[in-house]
């Protein structure tokens, strides 16, 4: 409704562009902040979805994060990384939404064969993910859902390459004996 | 000496899920896949864990108003951010503009004091309450 009202259809940024909409979203125009949210917001949503497992929070989260980026911009030094700026805000709230959930300290229910033939696999893998420290479960989504790579892995998360690559290693080895453990009687 | 290899083995399963190996490394991860069932296994186990974490991929559908409440978050914060930025100085103008009134409301009340010659001294406007009053007084009658 908003693009329709604004006539959003018929002016869509280029990369080129970006440093012009950024320079008209510092200077509070309403038209640019909508364009940059209608440009980035498929790719915060769905990190914070497959972060969270939550979609509901995702949107939530995402809307924080542009809030967030919008309103500290005069801390952006080159105008040409707000997609990375946005992004790594996105990232810093899902693990800080993920920390201050209530650590549960039940043990992983232990399934019998039916039972495990019957959840399913979602389920089970948010089951997976949530005994996963967020530090490594972010790791682990943004490389192998998000399919980053361990430079924009790093550059999300803010953490040498070197940190996402022994994260990686151990997020890997933690789900895999999880999982087993989850299905021991039909592997 | 078939720890060491295990471990090689699983380090270089870790890293050809993200780089291309070089022969000597695949070289190697095949011929300790042939003889270490164990370390096929954990390979095995893990290559299904993986698939299954991207099959299980959220896809989220993004609502149609998400752009417009964004837009109406920002502008509500952009008050809020106003109004606290503005504050300290309109409190600040009302405290200045209350003393203000108060100076001036003191100024006009002792316009309206009564005025009392002291012995060829200045004129003094005093109030009744005003603890040099009996002596003044007192003086006045003296005199007479």
């Amino acid at each position: 409704m908003l693009d329709v009202k604004l006539g959003l259809k018929a002016v869509v940024p280029t990369a080129a562009d970006d440093c012009y909409w950024v320079a008209r979203c510092r200077a509070g125009d309403e038209q640019a902040l909508s364009l940059m949210v209608e440009k980035h917001r498929a790719r915060l949503v769905h990190t914070a979805a497959n972060i969270l497992r939550d979609r509901f929070e995702a949107e939530d989260v995402a809307q924080e994060a542009f809030l967030k980026a919008f309103r500290e911009l005069n801390r952006l030094r080159d105008d040409k990384s707000f997609p990375g700026y946005v992004y790594q805000i996105c990232v810093r709230l899902c693990m800080d939404r993920l920390r201050s959930k209530r650590i549960e300290a039940a043990e992983f229910e232990v399934t019998t064969p039916a039972e495990s033939r019957n959840i399913e696999n979602r389920v089970l893998i948010e089951k997976l993910l949530d005994q996963l420290p967020p530090d490594l479960r972010t790791t682990l989504v943004l490389r192998e859902i998000e399919q980053l790579s361990y430079e924009e892995v790093a550059e999300a998360m803010h953490v040498p390459v070197g940190t996402v690559r022994s994260r990686l290693h151990v997020a890997r080895e933690r789900f895999r004996k999880l999982w087993v453990e989850a299905l021991r009687p039909s592997v | 000496m078939k720890k060491l290899a295990c471990r090689r083995f699983r380090r270089l399963v870790n890293e050809y899920r993200d780089r291309a190996l070089n022969p000597s490394e695949h070289s190697f991860l095949q011929a300790h896949r042939s003889v270490c069932p164990k370390c096929r296994n954990l390979e095995r186990q893990g290559t299904l864990a993986l698939s299954m974490l991207r099959t299980a991929a959220l896809e989220p559908e993004l609502p149609p108003n998400f752009n417009e409440r964004v837009i109406r978050r920002w502008r509500v914060r952009s008050v809020q951010e106003s109004i606290r930025f503005w504050s300290p100085a309109f409190i600040g103008a009302f405290v200045a503009a209350l003393l203000l009134l108060a100076s001036l409301q003191l100024v006009s009340r002792s316009a309206q004091l009564p005025t009392v010659n002291l012995n060829g001294h200045e004129a003094r406007k005093i109030s009744l309450q005003d603890p040099i009053f009996p002596n003044i007084i007192e003086e006045s009658r003296e005199r007479r």
